[in-house]
């Protein structure tokens, strides 16, 4: 019974045998990773050492590359890319887990519950970016009226582009030097949109997790005397770890590559793709402008390789920090 | 189905497993206080939800209230406006078809292309196993956008264009689904399988009957995620079709949307039309997540 | 479910997925380096085949693609006129097919140029098709409007409005594409407000508008205006003060100019004066304006019945109507904008298909119905008198149509798109106070220029 926790999952490489049967369970899912998300990965990486129109390219090695690197736009278009993920990276996911926790509580309405918390999710982000305009608004929006009725003056949200604690300064005549101004609020109100439309999604995937833990642990637990925090710290938290992993993993790439979100909003509050004066103009944004609105395949192209450089880098490293224990 | 104390669907078999097998009911703690527990779960669920019913609201709104009023209810309620939106994309019943069936079908693929990749990655062992692994992480790492154009190319070259391959197809395996297999299938018990390797039993039906029935919380939560991407795609469909017939429902939607001014309440209308059929799966998948729930009740 | 059937199950389904995978793809998978490096040969094999059908041997007529954004009624109102195009050209077939908005169009015709199969025709914006004249996809169509068989006679020439013919400077000033829907820009006025602060007219040169700006403005219930911030505003602005946005050789920007800073103070000024706000959310102009907020907001003709809706059921506005901005120049001046029709490179006998159909589109009777169904401009200046009844039932739209004459058209240089980009951030600067009016003004016009020497 108290060997639940410590069975380890067989580890496979003990095992010497070559067991040639799982390149047929994996084949179907590689012909068409292969044919439809690995191939255009090497095109990207072939465009990328080219310039010139879509189907006059020539050929320049690493020239795209360098033009991004000893750019600032590039630098700072990042900078702007893990500002973004740090705001909303650690929210989603903590209010992920704590809301998919207490929806595994037996509460009452449980089922109603689960699919309001889906709600965010489900919405096409078309239609809830216009109602998220609509909170911003700075004229009469909901987020101003929560504002004034703690008595702070309103806010200009998706249009301002002034840093967040500079706004907040200047709501008790306090200035602040410019290095200490922070994300332009037009970036923190994106992310709160982002906060808002993730954590369902967080929150699915955790319950999955934690309606596959095994039930009579708890029970083992508690007629050992354990009380709430101990049950959540040492018997449900390791148990979820491989869930957990998974949540953090799919979050970092989905959170360095948002588009979406800021296209939407942005459009939604009638703003340029980088929002105002470019403060959301995170790598993807910065990458997107490049394709359409400049029609430099080739750059574009080196800009996607390098983020997805940045990303992998990332998740191998999640996988060495965090992997080693939910995988162990 | 059944609420509170849970009856298992489905059991395994003693001898076929090797071990005894009881199947208990499961218990979370309850302790935390009710009071605090129904707050917090209030307060996430407004949190949730008030954009959504702040949605629906606009949609029975007339055009300048829409657009302008602070006023949370609708002076009238125009229900007009639902008619009025299905009436003007006009095509919405095929819409719907063509989702459903596009959506449908790609769920059934990536269940199969993720269940038997996860499972492989999960717990078997062959060269090359964490490389290639890292491989299909990798396709997650691309920004769509600029998969774009080889992918055309790619369709036109199969002569897809315009098929309902070009829709499905390239989306039934997905290197998240396999990702979230292998991560599931990674915390079924070592014994389990000990158990079947001595009984003789071969990997596919060690999967199909002892992994598959032990996964359903994850296998529905990779077929919800994937229903409801393939349900709200657009830039991939409009780009491989050009046939009205063969368009999925978000196309409707976003006819919506023009340069010169957009009729929010009717645009509102269109979305609540469109993600209607979710909610509802979604309810009705609750009964899976509860029955997925009472076939883990499998002693060590 | 048993095991047992979920093994079927799962069997049957895997079969059916690697059959249905397999087999195309294991056949057809092309490499790398072997796509998108040079035009295919046009001729007959290599021709779009967006649809199914293209030329077909027994007489059938020739299938011709043209791809748009217009959705909803503008949509109904192209397809009778496709319809009406394919009962009287026996040998052509035009298929009309909506592809999403004018971003998502230009996707997918940049994909399918990139494959080798282009439309026949296109909608584009006029930047758009400078890209597609550098990936050499579109045909200029000089030679075309001047064939003696299937061009346009002299008379029609005399008869379309200059403006709605697109030459590229850039591109040896050929024409490569023609105006199919055009707005124009225009001053909307809240004549209640600018009565109650004691004026009889609108105003019709900047002095009397900063003036009027300031006897209606009070914060925070009116405003003078609310921005929608758009290189369209900026470049009307400071052309109605005389300046151009580019140099006469179409090499350099000419903005950053007199006129421009003038153009740029008088946004500083109405910010800095709390006359003006910008909008929060797309097209809250047009709503706070028909709640009597604003007393001006400049934009399309385009927004015409959404204001006229918008103000009806608001209720609040009584009197109100359109002008020309605000001037200094002897004469009004409008911006003329929106999309063209372009004709994609595939077989001469194509080409020459697509452009009977965009001649078609020109022709008075497709003119005239077009503009009823859409509130656009007509191309021609003969159309006009097609359209009395029309004008009655709009007399908003009579009077706009009178300023076509005194349309300009922004530059068709493929830089085009990222400077607007530029401009719109340099008014954004401004109007926050973030940059001074001649800061804002050569940073953008530093940007715009590398943007042009990098084309």
């Amino acid at each position: 019974m108290e060997s639940w926790g410590d069975v380890p999952i067989l580890p496979v490489r003990t095992r010497r045998i070559i067991e040639w049967t799982a390149y047929l369970f994996i084949l179907p899912a590689f012909i068409i990773v292969g044919a439809f998300h690995i191939f255009p990965v090497f095109y990207a990486i072939y465009i990328s050492l080219n310039q010139g129109a879509i189907n006059q390219f020539h050929f320049v090695g690493l020239q795209n590359y360098l033009q991004a690197l000893t750019g600032s736009d590039f630098w700072s278009s990042l900078a702007t890319t893990f500002i973004y993920a740090f705001m909303t990276l650690p929210v989603t996911i903590f209010l992920g887990l704590f809301f998919a926790y207490l929806l595994y509580q037996r509460v009452r309405g449980r089922g109603i519950y689960r699919t309001l918390f889906f709600l965010p999710y489900v919405i096409s982000t078309v239609g809830s970016s216009i109602i998220w305009a609509w909170v911003f608004n700075p004229e009469n929006g909901l987020a101003n009226h929560l504002l004034s009725l703690a008595g702070i003056q309103p806010l200009r949200w998706l249009i301002e582009p002034s840093g967040v604690f500079g706004v907040l300064a200047a709501q008790f005549n306090w200035t602040i030097p410019s290095w200490a101004q922070g994300p332009s609020l037009a970036l923190v109100a994106v992310s709160i949109f982002t906060v808002w439309q993730s954590m369902g999604y967080d929150v699915v995937l955790f319950l999955a997790g934690l309606t596959s833990l095994p039930g009579e642990l708890y029970e083992a637990a508690r007629i050992d005397g354990a009380n709430a925090v101990q049950l959540f710290r040492f018997i449900t938290l390791p148990l979820l770890a491989p869930t957990t992993f998974f949540v953090v993993v799919v979050s970092v790439i989905a959170s360095l590559q948002s588009f979406n979100q800021i296209f939407a909003m942005n459009t939604a509050a009638a703003q340029t793709l980088g929002g105002p004066l470019e403060t959301t103009n995170t790598l993807t944004v910065y990458m997107f402008n490049q394709l359409y609105t400049y029609s430099n395949y080739g750059y574009a192209s080196a800009l996607a390789v390098l983020l997805s450089l940045i990303i992998l880098a990332l998740t191998l490293l999640n996988f060495r920090l965090l992997g080693r224990r939910a995988e162990a | 189905m059944m609420n509170g104390e849970i009856v298992p669907t489905e059991t395994l078999s003693p001898e076929q497993l090797g071990k005894k097998t009881e199947v208990v009911a499961r218990r979370p703690p309850r302790r935390i206080s009710g009071y605090l527990l129904h707050l917090a779960l209030i307060a996430g669920a407004v949190w949730s939800v008030f954009p959504f019913i702040w949605m629906v609201l606009t949609s029975l709104k007339g055009y300048v209230e829409a657009a302008a009023s602070q006023a949370i209810l609708p002076q009238h309620w125009l229900f007009s406006n639902y008619a009025a939106a299905w009436n003007e994309v006009g095509m919405f019943p095929r819409y719907f078809a063509n989702t459903i069936f596009i959506s449908a079908a790609t769920v059934l693929g990536v269940l199969v292309t993720s269940t038997l990749a996860g499972y492989a990655f999960a717990r078997m062992s062959f060269p090359g196993r964490n490389l290639l692994f890292v491989i299909l992480l990798a396709t997650m790492m691309v920004p769509f956008e600029v998969t774009l154009v080889p992918n055309f190319i790619l369709m036109r070259r199969l002569g897809w264009i315009d098929t309902y391959s070009a829709l499905i197809i390239p989306w039934t395996a997905s290197a998240f689904s396999i990702f979230l297999m292998r991560q599931f299938f990674r915390s079924i018990p070592g014994e389990l399988y000990d158990a079947a390797v001595i009984d003789g039993s071969t990997h596919l039906r060690f999967l199909v009957s002892i992994v598959i029935p032990l996964s359903k919380p994850a296998l529905i939560t990779s077929a919800l995620l994937t229903f409801l991407g393939s349900w709200n795609s657009l830039m991939w469909p409009l780009l491989v079709t050009n046939s009205p017939q063969l368009r999925p429902l978000q196309v409707g939607v976003a006819t919506f949307i023009t340069d010169a001014g957009t009729q929010v309440q009717l645009l509102l209308a269109a979305v609540t039309i469109s993600v209607v059929p979710v909610i509802l799966l979604y309810l009705f998948l609750q009964r899976w997540f509860i029955e997925g729930i009472a076939t883990i009740g499998i002693r060590g | 479910m048993s095991a047992r059937k979920w093994f079927t199950v799962t069997i049957t389904l895997l079969l059916v997925v690697s059959v249905a995978a397999c087999a195309p793809a294991a056949t057809a998978t092309p490499t790398p380096t072997g796509v998108g490096t040079s035009i295919p040969a046009t001729g007959a094999t290599q021709a779009p085949s967006a649809a199914p059908t293209t030329v077909s041997a027994g007489g059938a007529p020739v299938v011709i693609n043209f791809w748009h954004g217009q959705s909803q009624s503008q949509q109904t109102a192209l397809n009778a006129l496709v319809a009406q195009f394919n009962a009287t050209h026996p040998g052509i077939k035009v298929v009309a097919t909506y592809q999403g908005t004018y971003s998502d169009l230009y996707n997918k015709v940049t994909a399918a140029v990139a494959a080798g199969s282009p439309p026949d025709l296109a909608i584009a914006y006029q930047n758009d098709v400078a890209n597609y004249i550098k990936d050499g996809a579109v045909i200029p169509l000089n030679s075309l409007m001047s064939d003696p068989q299937i061009g346009f006679s002299s008379a029609d020439l005399q008869d379309i409005y200059p403006a709605f013919i697109d030459h590229y400077p850039q591109f040896g000033n050929q024409v490569y594409s023609i105006a199919f829907m055009r707005s124009m820009e225009v001053m909307y006025y809240n004549m209640d407000l600018l009565k109650a602060a004691g004026f009889n007219q609108p105003p019709t040169t900047w002095t009397e508008f900063m003036n009027m700006c300031a006897a209606v403005s009070k914060p925070p219930t009116t405003y003078c205006y609310e921005m929608n911030t758009d290189a369209s505003r900026f470049s009307n602005w400071l052309w109605s003060r005389g300046g151009s946005l580019l140099s006469p050789d179409g090499k350099t920007v000419a903005f950053n100019s007199l006129e421009g800073l003038a153009t740029m103070n008088f946004i500083n000024d109405l910010f800095t004066k709390k006359e003006a706000i910008v909008i929060g959310k797309a097209f809250q102009d047009q709503t706070d304006f028909s709640l009597g907020k604003i007393a001006f907001t400049f934009g399309s003709t385009a927004g015409l019945p959404f204001y006229q809706q918008s103000i009806q059921q608001a209720g609040v506005v009584k009197d109100w109507g359109i002008a020309p901005d605000p001037h200094s120049t002897p004469n009004p001046v409008v911006d003329l904008y929106g999309p063209s029709v372009t004709i994609f490179k595939t077989t001469t006998q194509r080409e020459r298909d697509a452009f009977v159909f965009l001649k078609y589109l020109m022709g008075t009777q497709a003119d005239s119905a077009w503009v009823e169904a859409t509130s656009y401009f007509p191309a021609r200046q003969s159309t006009r008198s097609s359209l009395t009844s029309f004008i009655q039932a709009n007399p908003l739209y009579g009077q706009a149509l009178g300023w076509v004459q005194y349309g300009k058209t922004e530059p068709t240089i493929a830089a085009w798109n990222p400077i607007r980009g530029y401009i719109a951030d340099a008014m954004t600067a401004v109007a926050n106070g973030k940059e001074t009016p001649s800061q804002a003004l050569n940073d953008a016009a530093s940007k715009a220029n590398q943007a042009i020497a990098s084309q």
